[in-house]
């Protein structure tokens, strides 16, 4: 601020891109080794502000995906492409994300999609009001179809579920708070369709093969998905 | 503010052009093109909208997303598509997650058949459930009060319930409490819900999550049919739909909306006081004292053995009236006495006298305001009356007022009132002092003189008095809800005298939607003295030859002038002052005749035949509103028992009496009867009066009430006022049958109770909770004493109409002064009050609600 009134508008405008001029502090979290906030002239390669300013992922990580402004963007897969694009308000915009709060979260290949779609599921079923009916409803099932899957009693008809779900959310609450779960999980189901799908097979034949080995102890998702 | 003008825009809905009053919400707008958009929080009377259920999503032309309708007013030239896709699938969407968490258990549910979700669902919704996951669980069902049950798990959260408790009845006691899917609607505390329009709630759910303790699993929607009738219980005349199964069993009671009458609510008393109907104990045989007591005869007998008794009595029969009574059966009975028997004892007011020129003089149709001008009133002076006790709904047409449309509300009362948290101006005047407290009113608008003298007489401070008057004097539109209470006793006239004084000085008559309207104290008080149930006036207010005794001098004549008594729905031992004379009069009568549903303790020792009287929803007539609207009763079941119709009962005796055949053939034969009499109603038809009702001063007869002129001489000085603790009695909604006879209402029973301030209190070395005796000389009844922090020192209240220890023994229409003593723990034991706990609670319940539990993880 100090350095504006000191020097102008102009000055401030001649950095970052044409129609996002001047700087933002991008606050890094997730896997990566130096998280932090960081000020970074608009425009930068996403690469940069990843592997350079926080410091890379642990030796042998690539990146899964980010969520380029904070937890209610869509996320974008850690595709060289991706890490390419140059983190402006417009670019995020047309890969069909958002820059939001500036708040960039990244995912190592360590994690499952699954799990984030879930941590990002539970968080926003528990902020939720309750006020309105697609925001109240749709957190909370979302997380009880993630519990499910994780537990291997989906089948890929409820992804679909899942997915038209959040397309159901999408503008249709009072408030944004929905449409923050509801982007990031379209965007993970859209772009890792088919890990959710292996990871609910996985989950299915572990929970078959516990129930065959086992002396039939009936756990209590069981009983939850008979009642 | 002054009613706004509607005016109409034209938008476009599904490809069709619509004319639609501006600022309508689109909801709304589209009924006019025969569009329905589904809609679940939306309800126009909480006011403004939410927008929380998203049922109402809709697309408009330039708006990317949907919208909700409910919260989008009509604009002109606006283009709305409510059956796209993209509409669709929203409201598809929407009702599938409405149904996540719904236990879907229509069959078993009170709401299936009438819900408006099965509704919505079948109409908007996808058809199918995707949802297999556990629901949310809640301990079901629970009391929410001992009116309402509550079954958390059918609950939408539509916030309905919650809106309205803030919002309408603003008891502020429904809350969401906690949040996402484990929220849930309760009270703060898990206390009971009580509160006098606490049943609102269960005709605003949209689901079964909210029935009826009475109604449940009573019936099904096809097993019942509906009647619509007028509630007769209080002076209210809330418009209502019985649910009759059978043709014999009232089951149920909701509002029937009639924005000129209620508003679209119903109080407690009205939902559940049906049960009257019904109870084991009601009268239901003609009965005649035999050997002493009461005993169940043949009609034939019983009405021959009336006929004897009034023919006996001739000139010498007096008669009471009472507010339950239709305009037919009041207008048959006056003439009965005047034109029959040769006697003008007849009235149909507990006390006082009204002046012929000031019953003309109220009864002007520019100086009455109809109750929807409370909506759009600048001020609204509440003036010596207690709404919510005393006409319950317009409690909350003045909340609404207030809260909605910025008027400002004066309280000119002497017990403090429930709407003194509403008002901008309180003058708190001395028990029975409301003729000088609108002295003191008039004096302060019209140049202040003599302005201390009179709120000294008034007891209250002159700087309240200059308050009010100068939010008074400064209105545009005036609304006066007066409480007939301040034309009672001896110094009655003067009160009106000073009430139309007050009137004058504002030029009342001059503005716009504004003018009074009464509070009686009794239902359909207006009409009985409309057609005639005065000592002093005749059917259409005129004057008659003869004048007969008022209520409150017929007891001192009864042995003298007066041998027989006639109670028509009348209990004087309960409702009238001075109740130690009645009971002396009732027992002196050589002969007294009761129409009664249930043997009030006069009647059953000292009744000598008693004429079972049909409930309001086996009556068929007419009823007129404190407003002047003529309302319509509809017989809604079959009569009772033996019961039969009051007006034939009194066509027959007066045939009997001239030993003439019976003319009166029928109830709308009665109406045009009574019709005729009254000039001002002439040509009114029952046609005419239908559904809604019909204000008399609307129509073009009103003109032949003779142009009374608002008085204008000097008012007399009021009295000075005594010394010592100063008596108030009020009255209570909780008072009478549907408490005493509606098991549901029991528990809310009220017990004699001595309001009084803090500092009387300590000088009298009282607490909370002691049972005293309030009384003067030998004459006492005994109370619990309550500390209400706003009585003004030197005032205490009582109740009256109370079943033991009704104040009305204290009473004479006169102001009163008061001992009050402290009955010891021991002696008190032993009486018929229970040593409350905490007398200064809300009227104890019998059940709790118990909180919620946390749904299963």
């Amino acid at each position: 601020m100090p350095l504006i009134v000191d020097r102008g508008a102009d000055w401030f405008r001649s950095l970052g891109t044409e129609k996002s001029a001047g700087t933002k502090v991008v606050s890094v979290s997730g896997n990566v080794r130096r998280p932090g906030n960081y000020e970074i002239e608009l425009g930068i390669p996403v690469r940069d502000i990843i592997y350079g300013l926080a410091g890379g992922l642990e030796p042998g990580r690539r990146v899964k995906c980010f969520f380029p402004g904070g937890s209610s963007a869509p996320v974008l897969p850690g595709t060289d492409e991706n890490l390419d694009l140059p983190y402006d308000f417009d670019s995020m915009a047309k890969a069909g994300s958002m820059l939001g709060s500036g708040a960039i979260i990244v995912i190592d290949d360590a994690h499952s999609v699954v799990d984030v779609a879930l941590w990002t599921a539970e968080f926003y079923r528990h902020e939720s009001c309750g006020k309105c009916s697609p925001c109240r409803e749709g957190t909370n099932w979302t997380v009880k179809m993630l519990d499910r899957i994780n537990v291997g009693e989906a089948t890929p008809m409820d992804i679909e579920v899942l997915a038209q779900m959040q397309a159901n959310i999408i503008g249709n609450c009072l408030c944004v708070l929905g449409d923050s779960m509801a982007m990031p999980l379209g965007s993970m189901i859209e772009k890792f369709r088919p890990e959710f799908e292996d990871h609910m097979e996985a989950a299915r034949q572990a929970s078959e093969a516990e129930a065959a080995a086992g002396d039939l102890e009936l756990t209590g998702s069981v009983e939850g998905a008979a009642a | 503010m002054s009613r706004p003008e509607e005016k109409f825009v034209s938008f476009d809905i599904d490809g069709r052009e619509v004319r639609a009053p501006e600022g309508a919400m689109l909801v709304d707008g589209a009924k006019y093109g025969d569009v329905e958009i589904p809609v679940f929080c939306y309800e126009p009377k909480l006011g403004p909208p939410v927008g929380a259920c998203r049922m109402c999503l809709v697309e408009i032309e330039g708006i990317p997303k949907l919208q909700t309708a409910c919260s989008t007013p009509v604009k002109d030239g606006m283009v709305v598509i409510t059956k796209s896709d993209r509409v669709q699938s929203a409201q598809n969407a929407v009702v599938e997650f409405l149904l996540v968490n719904h236990p879907l258990d229509c069959p078993v549910c009170d709401a299936g058949g009438e819900c408006p979700l099965q509704d919505v669902a079948y109409g908007w919704g996808p058809g199918r459930s995707r949802f297999i996951e556990p629901k949310r669980h809640f301990k079901k069902p629970l009391e929410l009060s001992p009116t309402v049950a509550i079954d958390r798990e059918r609950c939408i959260l539509c916030y309905r319930c919650v809106r309205y408790s803030q919002e309408i009845a603003e008891d502020h006691q429904l809350v969401l409490l906690e949040r996402a899917d484990h929220s849930f609607v309760g009270t703060h505390d898990g206390a009971p819900y009580v509160g006098p329009f606490s049943g609102n709630i269960i005709d605003l759910c949209p689901v079964g999550a909210l029935t009826s303790v009475p109604y449940r699993f009573r019936a099904r929607p096809w097993d019942v049919e509906e009647a619509g009738t007028v509630c007769t219980l209080c002076p209210s005349q809330c418009n209502v739909t019985l649910t009759v199964r059978d043709d014999n069993k009232v089951l149920r009671a909701f509002n029937r909306q009639n924005d000129e009458v209620d508003d679209g609510w119903l109080c407690d008393k009205g939902r559940f006081g049906y049960q009257t109907i019904h109870a084991a104990d009601r009268v239901v045989h003609p009965m005649v004292r035999d050997g002493g007591t009461l005993r169940a005869v043949p009609w034939e007998r019983a009405l021959s053995e009336a006929v004897a008794g009034l023919r006996k009595a001739g000139a010498g029969t007096a008669a009471l009236v009472g507010g339950e009574a239709t305009n037919e059966e009041g207008f048959l009975l006056q003439r009965l006495l005047r034109e029959v028997l040769g006697s003008s004892h007849v009235d149909s007011r507990p006390s006082g006298r009204l002046e012929g020129e000031h019953a003309r003089v109220l009864a002007r149709p520019d100086l009455s305001a109809r109750v929807s001008d409370i909506d759009y009133a600048d001020v609204v002076l509440v003036l010596d009356a207690e709404p919510v006790d005393e006409a319950a709904i317009l409690d909350l047409r003045v909340r609404k007022a207030a809260r909605r449309n910025g008027a400002r509300v004066v309280v000119a009362t002497s017990r403090p009132s429930s709407l003194d948290a509403n008002a901008e101006a309180v003058v708190r005047f001395a028990p029975g002092a409301s003729e000088a407290a609108l002295a003191a009113l008039g004096a302060a608008l019209t140049g202040g003189a003599g302005l201390d003298d009179l709120a000294r007489r008034a007891g209250a401070p002159a700087e309240t008095v200059r308050a009010a008057a100068s939010l008074l004097g400064a209105a545009e539109s005036i609304v006066v809800l007066w409480g007939e209470r301040l034309s009672h006793g001896a110094r009655g006239p003067q009160g009106v005298a000073a009430l139309l004084a007050l009137m004058r000085s504002l030029d009342i008559t001059g503005k716009e939607g504004s003018g009074l309207i009464e509070i009686p104290s009794s239902t359909n008080a207006r009409g009985l003295r409309e057609v005639g149930c005065l000592p002093n006036l005749g059917p259409g207010l005129v004057p008659t030859a003869g004048e007969g005794l008022a209520a409150a001098d017929m007891p001192g004549a009864v042995g003298e002038d007066i041998s027989a008594l006639v109670l028509l729905q009348a209990d004087p031992l309960r409702t009238h002052p001075d109740r130690q004379a009645w009971a002396a009069a009732l027992d002196r009568a050589t002969f007294v005749v009761a129409f009664t549903d249930f043997l009030g303790e006069g009647v059953l020792e000292q009744a000598d035949v008693v004429f079972p009287a049909p409930s309001y929803a086996e009556k068929e007539g007419t009823i007129t509103h404190p407003d002047g609207r003529l309302q319509r009763l509809r017989q809604s079941i079959g009569l009772v028992g033996e019961v039969r119709p009051q007006w034939g009962v009194l066509a027959e005796l007066a045939a009997a009496l001239e030993d003439k055949p019976v003319e009166l053939l029928s109830s709308p034969m009665a109406t045009e009867q009574m019709v005729a009499a009254v000039p001002f109603y002439a040509g009114v038809t029952l046609a005419e009066i239908g559904g809604r009702g019909v204000r008399w001063q609307d129509r073009d007869a009103a003109s032949s009430l003779a142009a009374a002129e608002l008085p204008d001489g000097a008012l007399e000085s009021p009295p000075e006022l005594g010394d010592g603790l100063r008596l108030g009695t009020v009255l209570s909604l909780w008072t009478g049958k549907v408490t005493e006879h509606a098991p549901v209402l029991s528990f809310l029973a009220p017990q004699q109770r001595a309001e009084l301030s803090a500092d009387d209190a300590r000088r009298l070395d009282l607490s909370p909770g002691d049972v005293v005796e309030v009384g003067f000389d030998g004459t006492r009844v005994r109370a619990v004493a309550a500390l209400r922090d706003a009585v003004p020192p030197g005032s205490v209240f009582l109740v009256e109409g109370t079943r033991t220890d009704n104040a009305t023994a204290l009473t004479n229409g006169a102001p009163r002064t008061v001992e009050i003593t402290r009955v010891p723990d021991a002696v008190a034991k032993g009486t018929s009050l229970p040593l409350a706990a905490d007398a200064g609670a809300a009227d104890a319940s019998t059940s709790v609600a118990g909180s919620a539990e946390a749904p299963p993880a």
